[in-house]
């Protein structure tokens, strides 16, 4: 065993103590940065995200991982880790649940995203406002109530008027929220759950665009 | 956890009433040898009744064995009897059954029985696989026999089947030999049990007694098992079957013992309500749960291991009402602390085979069985440290302590629908009963169980070709 596949590992059981630890070992050992996170970090994820699809690991045991898999990275320089893209996301304006959007910004960050959290009650300005700082691709909402979902739409028209239609993509999510809805406030992309919303994100940051 | 019907009082002033039947009435034993062990143990006998003085019951009751196991041909599949184990087994037989390719009724065969067998070698929580079929095309006698064989290809579990009659019961007794390997290892290690039906109200079939002569030589265990039904075959009061269905299963007990001393048996109390409206049995009302939870603190007052009939239902589909009637019933009695349970994958009231239902029915085991693991309740589990690490407002889905315990906290359906709206729409929105055909279909076609050896096969066959000889 090599000390890479030790941390695949450890990454993979969501030690988040060894994790740290192998990852440091293998800088002292000489390897080399990149070779860490993609042999070693990057591979585990891979692991951890197909049994999470064959419904081996729950999503408990995929955010365990994915807290090792940062405490790893987190010794890293910034150079070294890739994001595949730039998420903005909260709980949008009048609606204080934010269990939900917590589990997708949770895992969107494990898919490798970086993920600009607003946190909740999130007014539409709020939400153009830091996809613009942040060079964002996705503005992800979620909405708990019935009453609070409109402001999904007004965030939807406040990017048009913002001019942020071509460049950020908009996903929504929550319990009253339907792929109908979605269109119907001419939103992106509609995810039922926390996993869909990553591989919604991922299809709309890809080149290939998202279905 | 533990759920009582009966009050102490109750259950002895039961025992009183059946005892006073027992000798104020008597039972009908049509067969002479038993009538006149009857007799020489302080029974009165005229004709075919018999009268059993309360000595004779409570010297039975102390003689018979109470706890035994049955083996399947792979030993490790085992069903315990008497020690607080929950075990569950397929029906035993069906004259019809529900044809998957029509979806319609007709005559069950052996090979039925095969498939039946080969399914439950499938389901991990069926204990005991039923024959599910009394075979049509062969004779009933011959049926028993071939449906043995043909089970034993299919699984390796404990067989559930009928023991017809005296003479194919010396057959089915060679094929247990032949699969033991020796006479005393089959004793050791018994595949099957006969099943000792008394015909409410108190009466003994010939034939079922008969049988016991044969299988004493294996000393097989003996459940015990009449089928009262309230306002018919019994009192149309609850109270008034229990006491009948008790006494006949008394009586059933002081003949294993008379046939056997020493045997061991099970407490069948199996007595069912009636429907007025329609004179058919009630296999899964209210009623049952009541009088199964009854019969068990009954059977467990004796000490002797208790199967009943719950997680049954009258509905001929795997539907709400096949949820709801099997899923009380069984609830109750595995709160009861019955040892065994069933029998499963019946259409209705006896009325076919549905390995649907039998699918079904698994599923709710795995249910039952959570519910009866209780609650695992100490310091980790409780949890103090992970609710003041997250604190308000936080989640406890990302922490270390819920990922060491949903697994064993949570159980994990296989058929029941948990899905998203639109997850579950794109599936197809399947109910249950699509489901539970779907999972039926895949283990049938996926399953493959071990093998009989070549030789136990070649033994098995040479039995069964004389028992054609002989009884078909």
């Amino acid at each position: 065993m090599t000390v890479l596949d030790d941390l695949k590992q450890a990454i993979i059981t969501g030690n988040r103590e060894q994790a740290k630890a192998l990852t440091q070992q293998a800088l002292e050992e000489g390897l080399e940065a990149r070779a860490i996170v993609v042999d070693g970090i990057a591979a585990a994820m891979e692991v951890v995200g197909e049994k999470f699809r064959a419904n081996e690991f729950f999503v408990p045991e995929l955010l365990i991982a994915q807290r090792a898999m940062k405490e790893a990275l987190s010794l890293m320089s910034e150079a070294e880790v890739d994001h595949i893209g730039t998420v903005v996301i909260g709980t949008v304006k009048g609606d204080l649940h934010d269990i939900g959007k917590n589990l997708v910004a949770a895992m969107l960050e494990g898919a490798g995203f970086k993920v600009v959290d607003l946190g909740a009650d999130v007014s539409p300005e709020q939400f153009v406002a830091a996809a613009k700082d942040n060079s964002a691709q996705v503005i992800a909402m979620s909405a708990l109530l019935t009453t609070t979902m409109g402001s999904m739409r007004d965030t939807v028209q406040a990017m048009s008027e913002a001019g942020l239609n071509d460049s950020v993509k908009v996903i929504v999510g929550g319990a009253p929220v339907t792929q109908n809805y979605a269109d119907e406030i001419k939103a992106h992309g509609y995810a039922p759950d926390a996993a869909s919303a990553v591989e919604k994100a991922k299809g709309l940051v890809s080149p290939h665009g998202c279905e | 956890m533990q759920l009582n019907v009966l009050t102490d009082s109750q259950i002895r002033r039961l025992h009183e009433a059946s005892l006073h039947i027992l000798e104020k009435v008597g039972v009908q034993v049509p067969h002479p040898e038993v009538r006149r062990r009857f007799e020489e143990a302080g029974a009165k006998v005229e004709g075919n009744l018999v009268v059993i003085p309360e000595a004779l019951v409570v010297r039975s009751l102390e003689q018979a064995g109470k706890s035994f196991t049955i083996y399947g041909r792979d030993r490790n599949k085992q069903a315990v009897f008497g020690e607080g184990k929950r075990n569950y087994n397929s029906i035993s037989g069906e004259a019809l059954w529900i044809d998957d390719d029509t979806g319609q009724r007709r005559y069950a065969s052996a090979k039925d029985a095969g498939t039946a067998a080969r399914l439950v070698d499938a389901l991990p929580k069926v204990t005991i696989a039923g024959a599910m079929s009394d075979p049509h095309e062969l004779s009933p006698e011959y049926g028993a026999a071939a449906c043995m064989a043909e089970m034993l290809r299919n699984t390796t579990k404990p067989l559930g089947l009928w023991f017809h009659n005296r003479t194919v019961s010396r057959f089915m007794v060679e094929i247990m030999i032949a699969v033991a390997g020796t006479e005393e290892e089959a004793a050791k290690y018994p595949l099957a049990y006969p099943f000792l039906e008394p015909i409410s109200p108190l009466r003994f079939p010939f034939a079922g007694v008969d049988a016991l002569f044969e299988t004493a030589r294996l000393n097989l265990p003996i459940p015990i098992g009449p089928m009262a039904q309230t306002g018919l075959s019994a009192p149309g009061t609850l109270a008034g079957t229990l006491a009948v269905e008790n006494a006949e299963i008394l009586a059933g007990i002081c003949i294993t013992q008379l046939v056997n001393p020493g045997n061991a048996v099970c407490y069948g109390g199996v007595c069912h309500a009636f429907d007025m409206r329609t004179t058919q049995m009630i296999f899964a009302g209210p009623e049952q749960a009541l009088m199964a939870v009854a019969m068990t603190q009954m059977g467990k007052h004796y000490g002797l291991p208790v199967y009943i009939n719950v997680g049954l239902t009258d509905s001929k589909v795997a539907d709400a009402q096949a949820g709801m009637e099997a899923g009380i019933t069984l609830v109750c009695g595995a709160l009861a602390g019955a040892d065994i349970f069933g029998h499963f994958g019946i259409c209705g009231v006896d009325q076919a085979s549905s390995l649907d239902m039998l699918v079904m029915q698994h599923e709710l085991i795995g249910y039952v069985e959570r519910l009866m693991h209780g609650i695992d309740f100490d310091e980790e589990t409780l949890g103090l440290a992970v609710i003041e690490e997250v604190g308000p407002g936080g989640s406890f889905i990302d922490q270390e302590h819920t990922a060491r315990h949903f697994r064993k906290e949570l159980w994990f359906p296989k058929l029941l629908d948990r899905q998203f709206y639109d997850a579950w729409l794109s599936g197809g929105a399947k109910t249950m009963a699509h489901r539970c055909r779907e999972e039926k279909e895949r283990l049938l076609k996926e399953h493959q169980p071990e093998p009989l050896p070549e030789d136990v096969a070649k033994a098995v066959a040479e039995i069964l070709s004389s028992a054609r000889r002989e009884l078909d």
